[in-house]
C-alpha cells in the first residue's frame, strides 16, 4: 500500500492529464468530421484505441524501465524483421490478407482486429535502442563514432521508406539528432552534419527524363529544376534540381510543388499565374483546403456556421489533417489550448529528462519527447504550410490505433522514468569525464 | 554540460511552439478575413438558367421560328453507366472505398432507407425495383417516341467519355457531366409530363426537365431561308466563343471567369446551323440567367434569363407558300427557286427554293436530307446554286453595249440565222426551225432574244477593251456576295478576263465563264427597275446588315429603252408573250398589267450521279435551265423577280407561266397595284 502511495506520488499527474485531455480533444475532433455522415464509425473506434493505449501507458510504466533496456537489441531486431517483410512484401508486390497493400503502401500487418503498423512500433523501439546504446558510453564524442548510430538509424528508415511511408522515416533524424546531442555528441560534429546536409540538400543532380513523359509533363516537373528547364543531351533529356527531389517519386515532387504553388513560391508573374494557381488547385489542392479552413475558423472558431460545416471536408481530415478541423472549429484560443497541453507534456517530460540521473532514463526521455514533438511540428507544420504534406499524425489527437498506442505507450515509458528519479540528495549529474566512475545504482523509492 | 543542453533543448521546443502559434495567429487573426471568404465563396453555388431563343417574325409578324416550352425525359449518367453488382454491395462498403458511381447506388438506398424507415435489405430490394422501373420507362418511352433507345444511351456515354479525357488531360478527374442527368427523350407535352412525373416516385435517377423545343409554324416554307439550330458542335465552340469574348468585352484571366461562365456556349448549347438561324445567332441566342445560392440554403442573387431578342425578316410567309405552290403546280415537281424584291427597298419578298424539307422534323429525316445527291433538298438554291444566267443578262449587256458606245439606241443588226456560218454561234431561232430574225434595233433584239445581235455587242465590246463586260457585270453585283448575310450565299463566278471573242460573245448572252445565283439575276433586275441604282438586298428588318448603295454611271436614257426592250419581250411577238397574255396562258393576266421581263433558256452540263450505286454514273438530268426574270409594273416598278427551273428546257415555255402567276398572286397581296 505505502508502495502504491509513492508510486503514484511520484507519478507526473499533468502529463497525464494533458495526454488523457488531449485524446478526449481527438475524439471529439474526429466526431466533428464524420458528423454528416451517420454511418462513421472513427469516433468509436478511436475510443476503443484509446482504452488500448491507456492500457499500454499504465503498462509502459509499471514495468521498470531499465528492465525494458536490457531488451533493447532483441526488440530492434524483431522490428526490423517485420519491416523486412514488409520490404519484402512491397519488393515483389505481395499482396494478401496478412500483408495488405492499402492505395499501393505496404505499411500494415493485418492482426485480424485491427491493421498494425510496424513502423510505429519502431520508433519506439529505436529510441529504447538508442538510448540503452548511448547511455555510457563516450564514442559518439569522436566523428568516427557517429557511424555506428548512423547505421542504426538508416536501416530502419529506409526499410520504411521502401513501403513508402516517407513522414514515419523522416521522425528518425531529429530523433538521431536530438539523442546525440543530449547524449553528448560534440557540437562541432553536429553542427557539422547540419551544415553538409543542407549543402547536399541544394546540390544540383542531374535525373534523366524518362522516354515515356510527355512534353508537358517534362515542362511540368521543370518547376523546380534548377534553371527551369530540360536540356538535352544527345537523345536523353535532363532535369537538374535539388538532391533530395531528384531522389523522390512523381507524386512527392507533386506535393512539394503543390505546397510552394499554395504559399505563391512557384512565380507569380503573368506567364506562369496560371500555371502556379492550377497546381495550387490541383496537387495543393489538400493544403489549399486545410489553409482555409484554419484561417476562417479565426480567434474563436466556427463563424461559418454549423450549416456549413459538412461542405468543408478535407480528404483525411481525421488522420492527418485533424488539426484543421480543430483550428476551424474552436478556432485561435481552441488551438492555443492544444498547443497548451502539449507545452505540458514538454516542460514537464524535459523536468523529468533534467532530473533523472540514470543515462539511459535521461536519453530515454529526451527520445520520447523528441519524437512527441517532431510528430507534433510536421504535422500541424504541414497543416498550415510550413512544410510539405507528408503522412504524420499528430500524436494523441489524430485517429489511428497504431499511432495512439505506440505514443501512449512511449508517454508511458517517460513517466515510467519520471517515476524512478532520484528524490532524496541528488548525486551530481552526469557529466563526461567522469566516465571511469561505476555509475551509481539507481536509487529511489522504486529503485529496488 | 548536460544543464546547459536541456536548457537547450526546452528553448529549442519552446522556439518551435512559438513558430507554431505565430503561424497560427498569421492565418487565424491576420489572414482570417482573407481565407473566411474565401470559405464564403466555396459555399456559394450558382446555377445558370437556360435562355429561350428569340422569334423569327416575316414582315406581318407572323411567326417563322419560336421556341416552345416543353418536357425532357433525363436519366443520370450514374444510372447509365454502373454496373448492377453494385447493387448488393454497395450498403456494406464504405463510401470511400466505392467508385463514385457505386456511391450513388449506396446514397440512393441510404436514402430509401430513411425516407421509407425500412430495413438494409429491404432498401436494397425496393432500389433494385426502381432500378428496373427506370429503364423499362426509359426503354418504353423511347418505343413510343420511336427513338433508338440503345443507340441515344451509346452516344450520352461516348459523348461524356470524350469530354473526360479532354478534362482528364488538364487534369480534372471526374466531370459534372458523369453526376448530371442525360435527355433521353426530348420534347414531351405537358400531358406526357404529368403523367410521367406520377411515375417518378417508383425509379431512381429518372427526372423530367423543362426545356426548350423550337418549333416551326410553317413547317417547310422558307425552310431554307430560316435555317436549323442544332447542339453546338465541339469544333465550333472555341470560334463561337470568341465572337462572344469580343461583343461582351471578356477580358483574358481569371477575373472574367464568371463573365465567361454567362456569356459562352457550353457543349450542350442548341445553336443555329444554317439560315438566319445562323445568320442572326447572337440576337436570337438570348442570356443565360443565374440562381446564387448558399449551399446552405439561402438564395443570395437571382438573375432572371434574358429571352433572345426578335428577329424580323422582310419576307412575306403567305406569299412565300403560294409562291412555292405555283412553283410546284406549273413545274409538275421539278426543282428550281425564285426571288422576289421589293423595288425602292430591294427587300426580299419571297425566295422560294425547291424542294423543301419540314424543319420540325429535320432530324428525323437528316439521313436521306444528307445523302440526296440528286436534288439537294437542303441547298438554298436561291442563293447557293450557281447557275449561267443565259438570256437574262442581254438586257445588262445592252446597257453596257449602250454606255460603252458600242451600239446606239437605234444599231441595226441583221439576224441570217448564224454569225458567221451556219456551224456555230446560231441563234436560238436558227436552230429551232433554221429562220432568222432578219434587221433588228436593240428593243427588238431584246424583244426576240436574238443570239447574233448580243454576240455583235459582246465582240464590239471585246474588241474596245477585253474586260469591260465583266467589269460591267460586277458593277451589277455578279461577283459579290448578294449581300443579305445568310451564312449559305455564294459569289458569282465572271471570269478575270476574255480569252477571245468568242468567250465575250458567249458571255453577252450568259453562257460560257459565267455563273450567278438566281438573287444575283433578281437584284441586277432591280437595279434596271431603279435606272442603275444599286443596292443589295435585304432579308432581316433588324439592322444587322447594312445595304451597300452605289448609283452605276448609265443615263437614264439608255434604261428606258432597255426597259422598252423588256417590256416588249412581254407583248405581242415577244418571246414571253404567248405564256403570259396569249393563247398559251391557262389564265392569262389583263393586258394593261404591263410588265417588263426577260426570258432565258441556260445550256448547262448534265447532272450525272450515281444514284443506284452500280458503280456506273447516270444522267439523271439533261435538259436546260430555264430562267424568267424581270420587274413589274413597267412604268412604276413595284417588284423584281427572277424565276428558275432546273433542268427543265426552254425558258418561256417552263419559267415565263411561273412568272405569270407570281405576277398575279402579288397583286392579289398588294405588292403591284395594277388596278
Amino acid at each position: 500500500m505505502e508502495h502504491l502511495r509513492t508510486y503514484l506520488r511520484y507519478t507526473s499527474w499533468p502529463i497525464i492529464a494533458s495526454m488523457l485531455a488531449l485524446m478526449l480533444i481527438g475524439v471529439t475532433a474526429i466526431n466533428v468530421t464524420e458528423r454528416y455522415d451517420p454511418e462513421s464509425i472513427f469516433a468509436d473506434k478511436q475510443i476503443l484505441f484509446a482504452s488500448v493505449g491507456i492500457i499500454a501507458f499504465v503498462v509502459a510504466t509499471v514495468l521498470p524501465y531499465q528492465k525494458i533496456g536490457r531488451w533493447a537489441y532483441p526488440l530492434f531486431a524483431a522490428t526490423l524483421v517485420v519491416l523486412l517483410i514488409l520490404a519484402g512484401a512491397k519488393v515483389f508486390h505481395h499482396s494478401s490478407i496478412l500483408l495488405p497493400a492499402i492505395r499501393g503502401s505496404h505499411r500494415w500487418i493485418n492482426l485480424g482486429f485491427i491493421n498494425f503498423q510496424p513502423s510505429e512500433l519502431a520508433k519506439l523501439t529505436y529510441i529504447i535502442l538508442l538510448a540503452w546504446y548511448f547511455r555510457y558510453g563516450s564514442h559518439y564524442r569522436k566523428l568516427s563514432g557517429l557511424v555506428v548510430p548512423l547505421v542504426l538509424t538508416f536501416v530502419p528508415m529506409c526499410l520504411i521508406l521502401i513501403e513508402p511511408d516517407l513522414g514515419t522515416s523522416l521522425l528518425f533524424l531529429p530523433t538521431l539528432y536530438f539523442m546525440l546531442f543530449m547524449a553528448g555528441a560534440k557540437l562541432k560534429h553536429l553542427l557539422g552534419i547540419v551544415t553538409i546536409a543542407t549543402v547536399l540538400i541544394f546540390i544540383p543532380v542531374p535525373r534523366k527524363v524518362p522516354q515515356t513523359w510527355s512534353a508537358e509533363e517534362v515542362e511540368d516537373r521543370a518547376l523546380l529544376a534548377y534553371g527551369g528547364r530540360a536540356f538535352e543531351v544527345g537523345q536523353d533529356k535532363y532535369l537538374v534540381s535539388a538532391a533530395p527531389l531528384s531522389l523522390m517519386a512523381h507524386h512527392q515532387i507533386q506535393r512539394v510543388e503543390g505546397w510552394f504553388a499554395v504559399l505563391g513560391l512557384l512565380g507569380n508573374d503573368d506567364e506562369t499565374a496560371e500555371l502556379t494557381k492550377k497546381i495550387a488547385m490541383n496537387e495543393g489542392y489538400q493544403l489549399n483546403r486545410s489553409m482555409m479552413i484554419l484561417g476562417a475558423g479565426g480567434l474563436a472558431g466556427n463563424t461559418l456556421g454549423k450549416e456549413a460545416e459538412p461542405f468543408f471536408g478535407i480528404p483525411d481530415d481525421h488522420t492527418d489533417f485533424i488539426f484543421a478541423v480543430i483550428a476551424g472549429h474552436w478556432g485561435f484560443l481552441g488551438c492555443l489550448a492544444v498547443l497548451f497541453l502539449y507545452a505540458v507534456i514538454f516542460v514537464f517530460g524535459i523536468e523529468i529528462a533534467a532530473i533523472t540521473n540514470d543515462a539511459f532514463g535521461r536519453l530515454l526521455a529526451v527520445g520520447v519527447l523528441t519524437l512527441l514533438f517532431s510528430q507534433l511540428f510536421i504535422n500541424v507544420g504541414m497543416t498550415m504550410g510550413l512544410m510539405p504534406i507528408t503522412g504524420m499524425t499528430m500524436p494523441f489527437i489524430s485517429y489511428g490505433g497504431s499511432s495512439l498506442v505506440i505514443n501512449c505507450a512511449a508517454l508511458g515509458l517517460l513517466v515510467n522514468v519520471g517515476q524512478r528519479r532520484p528524490i532524496l540528495l541528488g548525486r551530481r549529474p552526469f557529466e563526461y569525464g567522469q566516465k571511469k566512475e561505476k555509475p551509481p545504482a539507481p536509487y529511489g523509492p522504486l529503485a529496488k | 554540460m548536460y544543464k546547459l543542453r536541456i536548457k537547450i533543448f526546452l528553448g529549442l521546443i519552446g522556439l518551435f511552439l512559438l513558430v507554431i502559434v505565430a503561424r497560427l495567429g498569421y492565418l487565424q487573426i491576420i489572414r482570417a478575413e482573407h481565407y473566411r471568404s474565401q470559405a464564403q465563396k466555396l459555399l456559394e453555388v450558382t446555377q445558370f438558367l437556360p435562355a429561350a431563343r428569340g422569334n423569327i417574325f416575316d414582315r406581318n409578324k407572323s411567326i417563322l421560328a419560336t421556341d416552345q416550352s416543353c418536357y425532357d425525359f433525363c436519366l443520370d449518367y450514374r444510372l447509365l453507366t454502373v454496373d448492377e453488382k453494385w447493387i448488393s454491395v454497395a450498403q456494406r462498403e464504405k463510401a470511400k472505398k466505392l467508385p463514385p458511381e457505386a456511391k450513388w447506388i449506396r446514397d440512393e438506398q441510404l436514402k430509401i432507407k430513411r425516407d421509407e424507415s425500412v430495413s438494409s435489405a429491404e432498401a436494397e430490394d425496393i432500389f433494385r425495383q426502381r432500378w428496373q422501373f427506370s429503364w423499362a420507362l426509359a426503354r418504353k418511352l423511347c418505343e413510343v417516341y420511336e427513338k433508338d433507345f440503345d443507340l441515344r444511351i451509346s452516344r450520352i456515354i461516348q459523348r461524356v467519355t470524350k469530354l473526360h479525357e479532354y478534362f482528364k488531360k488538364r487534369g480534372i478527374e471526374r466531370i459534372a457531366e458523369e453526376n448530371q442527368s442525360h435527355v433521353i427523350v426530348a420534347g414531351l407535352s405537358s400531358a406526357a409530363a404529368v403523367e410521367l412525373k406520377a411515375m417518378l416516385h417508383k425509379t431512381v435517377g429518372a427526372t423530367i426537365r423543362p426545356s426548350h423545343k423550337r418549333i416551326y409554324p410553317y413547317q417547310s416554307a422558307a425552310c431554307h431561308i430560316i435555317g436549323l439550330t442544332d447542339r453546338i458542335y465541339a469544333e465550333e465552340i472555341d470560334k463561337l466563343n470568341d465572337e462572344v469574348s469580343a461583343q461582351h468585352n471578356i477580358a483574358d484571366g481569371a477575373a472574367s471567369n464568371f463573365k465567361r461562365k454567362l456569356h459562352y456556349y457550353w457543349p450542350d448549347d442548341v445553336v443555329g446551323k444554317t439560315g438566319v438561324e445562323k445568320m442572326c445567332e447572337q440576337m436570337l441566342r438570348g442570356e443565360r440567367g443565374f440562381v446564387n445560392f448558399k449551399r446552405t440554403g439561402a438564395i443570395i442573387r437571382n438573375h432572371d434569363a434574358k429571352v433572345g431578342q426578335d428577329v424580323q425578316l422582310t419576307l412575306d410567309i403567305d406569299l412565300q407558300i403560294e409562291l412555292a405552290k405555283i412553283f410546284i403546280n406549273l413545274t409538275g415537281g421539278k426543282n428550281g427557286s425564285l426571288v422576289v424584291l421589293s423595288v425602292p427597298e430591294n427587300e426580299i419578298l419571297a425566295m422560294v427554293s425547291i424542294p423543301t424539307y419540314d424543319l420540325n422534323l429535320y432530324k428525323e429525316d437528316f439521313q436521306w436530307l444528307a445523302n440526296d445527291s440528286v436534288d439537294f433538298s437542303l441547298r438554298n438554291r436561291a442563293i447557293s446554286q450557281l447557275y449561267p444566267p443565259g438570256s437574262t443578262v442581254k438586257p445588262l449587256a445592252a446597257l453596257v453595249g449602250l454606255s460603252e458606245g458600242v451600239i446606239g439606241v437605234d444599231t441595226q443588226i441583221t439576224c441570217n440565222g448564224y454569225l458567221h456560218n451556219p456551224n456555230s454561234f446560231r441563234c436560238w431561232i436558227y436552230k429551232q426551225s433554221g429562220g432568222s430574225h432578219g434587221p433588228l434595233d436593240l428593243v427588238n433584239g431584246i424583244k426576240k432574244s436574238c443570239n447574233i445581235f448580243f454576240y455583235n455587242v459582246g465582240e464590239w465590246l471585246q474588241r474596245k477593251q477585253p474586260e469591260l463586260l465583266c467589269d460591267w457585270f460586277r458593277q451589277f453585283g455578279f461577283e459579290n456576295l448578294p449581300g443579305i448575310g445568310i451564312g449559305e450565299e455564294i459569289r458569282g463566278k465572271l471570269p478575270d478576263k476574255f480569252e477571245n471573242i468568242g468567250e465575250s460573245r458567249m458571255l453577252a448572252m450568259g453562257q460560257g465563264p459565267i455563273a450567278v445565283t438566281p438573287l444575283h439575276v433578281a437584284n441586277a433586275m432591280a437595279t434596271i427597275a431603279r435606272d442603275g441604282e444599286f443596292r443589295t438586298a435585304k432579308l432581316v428588318q433588324n439592322d444587322i446588315q447594312q445595304q451597300t448603295l452605289r448609283q452605276l454611271d448609265i443615263p437614264k436614257q439608255y434604261f428606258d429603252v432597255v426597259k422598252r426592250g423588256m417590256f416588249e419581250v412581254t407583248r405581242p411577238g415577244g418571246t414571253a408573250h404567248k405564256y403570259i397574255y396569249g393563247r398559251a396562258a391557262e389564265r392569262p393576266l389583263p393586258e394593261h398589267w404591263e410588265i417588263c421581263g426577260k426570258t432565258g433558256t441556260a445550256k448547262v452540263n448534265s447532272l450525272r450521279v450515281d444514284t443506284d450505286s452500280d458503280g456506273v454514273v447516270d444522267v439523271v438530268r439533261s435538259e436546260d435551265m430555264a430562267w424568267f426574270a424581270g420587274f413589274a409594273p413597267y412604268r412604276n416598278p413595284k417588284i423584281a423577280f427572277a424565276i428558275v427551273v432546273d433542268y427543265a428546257g426552254s425558258g418561256p415555255k417552263n419559267a415565263a407561266p411561273i412568272g405569270r402567276e407570281l405576277i398575279r398572286k402579288c397583286e392579289e397581296f398588294g405588292y403591284l397595284g395594277f388596278d
